[in-house]
């Protein structure tokens, strides 16, 4: 038996276990879509399938959003143009996919929170997910989008602002 | 410096608060905020943000893929291996990904060609079977098995060897020709159509590419090339012809046609209401969510497809026979190769099989098989089969060198195998294939009880037998080239495995256990190192690793509360967040108080294992002497708090406190008190403080705030300075830790933090650790931090539990009575088959680590109970393979006599057959301990040995509430896990179990037990019926709430937009429970609030919250209590 081969094997389920979650998650912002988001989760672990672990090891998380963005951009783009019809329903039924219980827990700032998360420009919310949902580095956040450091705190904390903005409006 | 101005916009204010920012910057921004308020407010209002932030993005769903989806991933992984064992293999890149993927045949000069054939998307032909007709008839029979039923698809194995070494040079080639085209419809209810239409579309793609061997689409797997170059361009060839093909049909077949054929898949009737359906009919084609292989299906597309058999052929025949085949007949096949199998060669009917002797190919199954194997058992359609072939069905034929079990379609399969030994492969092994046709049959004869059972089968369990299906070529390949050629019989290892195989398998036999359907672990920010579940083990004569289990006792309970946490936020935990130990161990047991000055009681009991009913559940359990409250040791705390910008949420630093007023209660004039917190800067909030200066204490307590980021380890140094100043010898010196564990600032490391705590646990300072809160729980690395710091790891969930651990248990809590606590069972090879330890995957020692006394392992405290679970099979139940819960397998040659095990674990005794003959004993279980004041050890060792005999006709009323409990929890826990393990037992059972296991000890608990599996099992939908639970949108139970009156708008347009009332309620506690219940209310008065318009409800202590609801006609039910909203 070839260890090698089982341990990436394992490594690479792992991976899946850990990630599968917050990348289709992630997906799914950009894809606006379940179902494409999935796809595109499917093929980034493909990809993790055929790398090196070595080329990959300690920032496995960074590559796993690297080509899940990138995939998931192309996506979108693709599928703009064929305008799917289940759009909506796929983002409210995954955002409302909770019982009332869970609607009624949330505290109200969480829930105010989302909805003016929505109101913010793409790469505001991009990055805000990808350091408060998925407890990334600024230098990971850097590499994965391809914005400069300088450029990730800055936008980071542009978006937080102008979020604390509108949450307040909302109140008033 | 000059002195900073404050800039509102200046990014480096978020920086600080997130740890992002060097020295210089922090030093400036440091001193900003001294000077300015302003400053403070605007790092006040970032972190209000971010706390906000990370608890709302932690709400949102994280959506798993689906299981074709991982299949594929699996796929690839195994692809990867084959890659790697055929040297020659070059992977090809390109083309594109979409719900279609596939997996073309390839083809490797020596050895057999497996080829599955995807019915699902492919009605049956005629000439379907007539290719293989023809090539068949130049060769062996077939067994044919059960194909009655098996209409919809057949499954073509046609054998398959794979190059073990690379050595494919001169004549013979491993070349292989990849596609893929794997199908998924996997969004529910978005239907078979557009599945359909990617599907064409799909087909035009690779149609386009497939003449040039360069658009391979790049998941598609290995693509075995070797030497053979002629071979290679053989391939591209085929390549093209298939596109060629596949453009013409996709010409010919509208997306309308396509559809038609989607619902036709698997006979089952497409239901739009049942997207699930559709999604299982293509997993059926050979997805597997869970590792261990996975069959690949080729997909047949159209009505022309048809099954290619690549035999009769030497070396490359097979691929190009699938381009002619094709052409001939107007074929458009997509063939889909498992990658477990994707080398492949036609060496059938090529009797002379190029080297097999020299070379042992192999079958490969699984992700693991790497290693050379022969390839035994060719398949080849029997004539009375091909004839049913003929009729119409689709086909795939099914067969293989290792034991296949027929796959994907659950009853709806028909499974060929061949009887003809000395064929093709198979000379080079002449021994093996006895044992190959005898698992051969097993399966088939599984198979066969199957499909009379007839039950309709979840897209779980048919994937289960797949993947079982898999393991077993997998294994049966392995198991082959392990033990070489010629050898004869299996020892019990192989034993082992074709029975765990079996196992899995007549699991998914059983009715609906509505798969747990698991978040993926990571769930918002929280964190949860992977566990991989221990397996079972043959113990062997000699090999201490085998015959011994050696763990770290552990007293953790942390997980269990995490697990309530989550479901009574109707969400079940993630995998890896259940440690099933810590869900044992949460309880208490009525296990005997320890004599004398013995620190502990062991008590041991064997039963029946209630999900196994022919496996032994093996308890031991560990009682720690009980310290009474008043007899206490003076005890030296010093609270360790987290009050960061993450604690600021009511579940979290409120909690914290409340939880310290409780423990402070405790408190006497013996004891002391110290308080540091630590955020940004780290501080001394109460210098050590005497047990009875209370209101200092509570004082101080009360005056806690949250905000800043966290640097742990300042906080950890200073706490265990404050404790090593007041160190009580031969008392209790503790740090207490709350926190979420989001140490997240600078550089403090795990293993950094971990070296400091281990060394501070040296000193004699213990470190309990409890977490709290949710959306950013470390849980790994506060289990980590407790265990290295000789401590415990609790979570804390609401006050309840605080109570449970720091008044009711605070003795349990803080007082240890032995530490590095050792257990070790030795189990005898002479009668035990194969053991599995439950939980305590984290637990685990090496063999020798028992008698080192260097090596760390679990403290208990005052009155603690510690329960080992272990299952074992015994080595009469290994042998003989015995019948499995209604499941008939066929005699094998070497045991003759299968037997009846009981059906029902708890209601038979045991059947005797099983257990007079096995009086010997089965384990024997050693501890190891120290002191909790002894560095230097003096290690006391117990043994308590178990005899099988002792479960001889015990009845249920023999086998205690205890281990009844304990069973219960375990099954649960797996479940939860979703795990292999869990035998015959779902949710339901573990319910039932626990409702019967109740008893004076714990009671509380127990019941807290019972209504959380009964709340898993709502979640899973499993009182709503046999389907799995909607994925969206709230929850409907029967008889409770009208479908349509149910549909609270609430929770789809915006969770509070048309909130109209909330009120606090405290009493109604008691009846609705900690967390949410809702129904629908009427009435415009309750609990002295007036004018409450009707509506929707959810109570969620201590509150209702109250949707209008006034588009719907209040659907009015009877209030059992006039006064109070209905409930049901």
């Amino acid at each position: 038996m070839n260890n090698g081969q089982v341990s990436q094997s394992e490594w690479v389920r792992e991976a899946l276990l850990k990630y599968e979650g917050p990348l289709v998650r992630y997906a799914q912002r950009i894809t606006g879509e379940l179902e494409l988001a999935r796809d595109v989760v499917q093929e980034t672990f493909l990809k993790l399938c055929r790398q090196e672990r070595a080329e990959v090891d300690g920032h496995l998380s960074q590559w796993l959003f690297t080509v899940c963005r990138n995939r998931a951009l192309d996506v979108q783009r693709k599928e703009r143009r064929m305008t799917t019809t289940s759009t909506l329903d796929d983002r409210t039924s995954a955002a409302g996919a909770e019982t009332p219980g869970d609607a009624a827990e949330q505290k109200d700032s969480m829930a105010r929170v989302l909805q003016q998360l929505d109101r913010l420009p793409d790469n505001q919310q991009d990055v805000i997910r990808l350091k408060f949902q998925n407890e990334l580095s600024y230098r990971e956040i850097s590499e994965i989008t391809g914005l400069t450091v300088s450029n990730v705190g800055f936008l980071l904390h542009v978006g937080l602002k102008r979020l604390r903005e509108l949450m307040q409006v909302e109140l008033a | 410096m000059t002195n900073p101005v404050f800039n509102p916009d200046d990014p480096r204010l978020t920086a600080f608060v997130l740890g992002e920012i060097d020295d210089t910057d922090r030093a400036e921004i440091e001193q900003l905020l001294e000077t300015s308020p302003e400053a403070q407010a605007a790092v006040a209002d970032i972190e209000d943000t971010i706390g906000a932030l990370r608890e709302g993005l932690a709400s949102e769903p994280a959506p798993e893929l689906t299981a074709d989806q991982r299949a594929a991933v699996e796929y690839q992984l195994a692809g990867r291996t084959m890659k790697a064992v055929t040297e020659a293999a070059s992977l090809r890149r390109g083309g594109r990904f979409s719900k279609l993927a596939g997996v073309v045949a390839s083809v490797s000069a020596l050895g057999l060609l497996v080829t599955f054939v995807l019915p699902s998307f492919q009605p049956a032909r005629e000439y379907s079977t007539e290719a293989s007709r023809s090539s068949d008839e130049a060769q062996s029979h077939l067994m044919v098995m059960d194909d009655v039923e098996w209409t919809e698809e057949t499954l073509s194995v046609a054998a398959a060897t794979e190059r073990a070494d690379s050595n494919v040079s001169g004549g013979s080639l491993a070349a292989s020709l990849d596609k893929a085209v794997r199908g998924t419809v996997a969004n529910p209810g978005d239907n078979s159509f557009r599945g359909g239409y990617r599907v064409s579309a799909e087909i035009a793609e690779l149609s386009s590419s497939g003449s040039s061997s360069t658009r391979q689409p790049e998941y598609s797997g290995p693509a075995g090339n070797t030497s053979g170059a002629s071979l290679s361009a053989e391939n591209d060839k085929q390549a093209g012809d298939v596109s060629k093909l596949n453009r013409a049909q996709v010409a010919q077949t509208s997306p309308a046609e396509k559809l038609s054929d989607f619902g036709r898949v698997g006979n089952q009737p497409k239901d739009a209401s049942q997207p699930e359906r559709t999604q299982r009919m293509i997993a059926s084609s050979g997805s597997r969510p869970e590792p261990g292989g996975s069959l690949g299906g080729a997909i047949s597309d159209g009505d022309e497809a048809r099954p290619f058999r690549l035999a009769g052929r030497p070396a490359a025949a097979s691929a190009t026979e699938l381009g002619s085949a094709s052409k001939s007949d107007g074929a458009k096949p997509f063939y889909q190769t498992p990658p477990s199998s994707t080398p492949q060669s036609a060496g059938e009917s090529a009797p002379d099989n190029f080297g097999l002797a020299k070379q042992p190919a192999s079958v490969s199954g699984g992700m693991q098989i790497t290693g050379p194997r022969p390839a035994s058992v060719l398949p080849v359609k029997p004539e009375s089969e091909r004839e049913s072939g003929l009729s119409n069905q689709p086909s795939t034929e099914l067969a293989s060198s290792a034991p296949v079990l027929p796959a994907n379609s659950g009853p709806k399969k028909r499974v060929l195998f061949l009887e003809d030994e000395k064929r093709g492969v198979q000379q080079a092994d002449t021994n093996k294939p006895v044992t190959e046709s005898e698992s051969l049959r097993q399966v088939r004869d599984r198979e066969e009880a199957l499909a009379r059972e007839g039950k309709s089968q979840s897209l779980k369990e048919q994937s289960d037998g797949l993947e079982t299906q898999l393991a077993a070529i997998d294994s049966g390949a392995r198991r082959v080239g392990q033990r070489g050629l010629g050898m004869p019989g299996r020892d019990l290892q192989e034993q082992l495995q074709l029975y765990s195989e079996s196992l899995i398998r007549s699991r998914s036999t059983l009715e609906s256990k509505p798969e747990a359907k698991q978040p993926g672990s990571g769930f918002g920010t929280e964190t949860y190192d992977t566990i991989v579940e221990n397996d079972f083990i043959v113990p062997v004569l000699g090999d201490k690793e085998k015959s011994l289990s050696t763990i770290s006792i552990d007293v953790d309970t942390a997980s269990y509360a995490n697990m309530r946490r989550f479901l009574n936020r109707d969400q079940l935990p993630p995998a890896n967040s259940v440690r099933i130990e810590e869900l044992v161990n949460y309880f208490k047991y009525d296990y005997p108080e320890p004599e004398g000055n013995e620190p502990f009681s062991v008590k041991t009991e064997l039963a029946s294992c209630p999900w196994q009913p022919s496996h032994r559940l093996a308890m031991v359990g560990l009682k720690a002497k009980t310290i009474d409250k008043a007899q206490r040791p003076p005890t030296n705390l010093v609270f360790l708090l987290d009050v960061s910008g993450s604690m600021r949420s009511s579940n979290k630093l409120p909690l914290v406190q409340q939880s310290m007023r409780l423990l402070v209660e405790e408190m006497t004039e013996d004891d002391r008190v110290a308080i540091v917190t630590y955020a940004s800067n780290s501080g001394v909030r109460l210098e050590s403080t005497a047990g009875s200066k209370k209101s200092e204490i509570l004082a101080v307590i009360d005056s806690l705030q949250a905000g800043g980021s966290t640097n742990g380890e300042g906080g950890i140094r200073m706490a265990y300075d404050q404790a090593n100043r007041h160190y009580f010898q031969g008392g209790a010196n503790r740090v207490i830790l709350c926190s979420d564990g989001d140490f997240n600032v600078g550089v403090s490391t795990d293993n950094e933090l971990v070296e400091l705590i281990q060394e501070k646990a040296a000193s004699g300072v213990f470190l309990s650790v409890f977490g709290f809160g949710m959306g950013n729980l470390k849980d790994a690395k506060l289990e980590k931090l407790a265990d290295k710091g000789n401590g415990h790891y609790g979570y804390i969930d609401n006050l309840n539990e605080a109570k449970k651990v720091f008044q009711d248990e605070l003795v349990g809590t803080l007082y240890t009575v032995a530490k590095d606590v050792k257990l070790q069972v030795e189990f005898n090879p002479a009668t035990v088959g194969a053991y599995r330890l439950i939980g305590y995957e984290n637990r685990k020692l090496a063999a020798q680590d028992f008698t080192d006394d260097t090596k760390d392992a679990g403290e208990i405290g005052s009155g603690h109970t510690v329960t080992a679970l272990y299952e074992i099979i015994p080595k009469q139940v290994l042998l003989e393979q015995p019948r499995v819960d209604g499941l008939k397998y066929q005699a094998t040659e070497k045991n003759p006599a299968p037997q009846d095990s009981p059906a029902d674990p708890v209601a038979e005794p045991v059947d005797p057959l099983e257990t007079e003959t096995t009086s010997e004993e089965l384990l024997t279980v050693k501890l190891r301990f120290k002191k909790p004041d002894e560095d230097v050890s003096q290690p006391v060792e117990r043994e308590f040995p178990v005899r099988d005999v002792e479960i001889a006709g015990k009845q249920v009323s023999a086998i205690s509430n205890d281990l009844m409990f304990a069973a219960s929890v375990a099954s649960f826990g797996m479940n939860l896990r979703g795990s292999k393990y869990r035998g015959n037992w779902g949710f339901a059972e573990a319910l039932e179990t626990a409702q019967g296991a109740q008893g004076e000890i714990d009671r509380d608990q127990r019941a807290e037990f019972v209504q959380l599996v009964q709340r898993a099992m709502r979640i899973t939908g499993q009182q709503v019926g046999p389907e799995p639970p909607a994925s969206q949108g709230p929850t409907t139970r029967p008889g409770e709430l009208d479908a349509t009156a149910a549909r609270i708008k609430a929770s789809v347009d915006g969770k509070y937009r048309r909130l109209v009332k909330k009120i606090e309620v405290r009493d109604d506690y008691q009846r609705f429970g900690a967390f949410n219940d809702y129904g629908h209310w009427d009435g415009t008065e309750y609990a002295g609030h007036k004018d409450l318009l009707p509506g929707h409800w959810v109570y969620v202590y201590p509150n209702w919250y109250i949707w209008a609801e006034v588009a719907v006609p209040p659907e009015v039910k009877p209030a059992a209590e006039p006064a109070k909203p209905s409930v049901r």
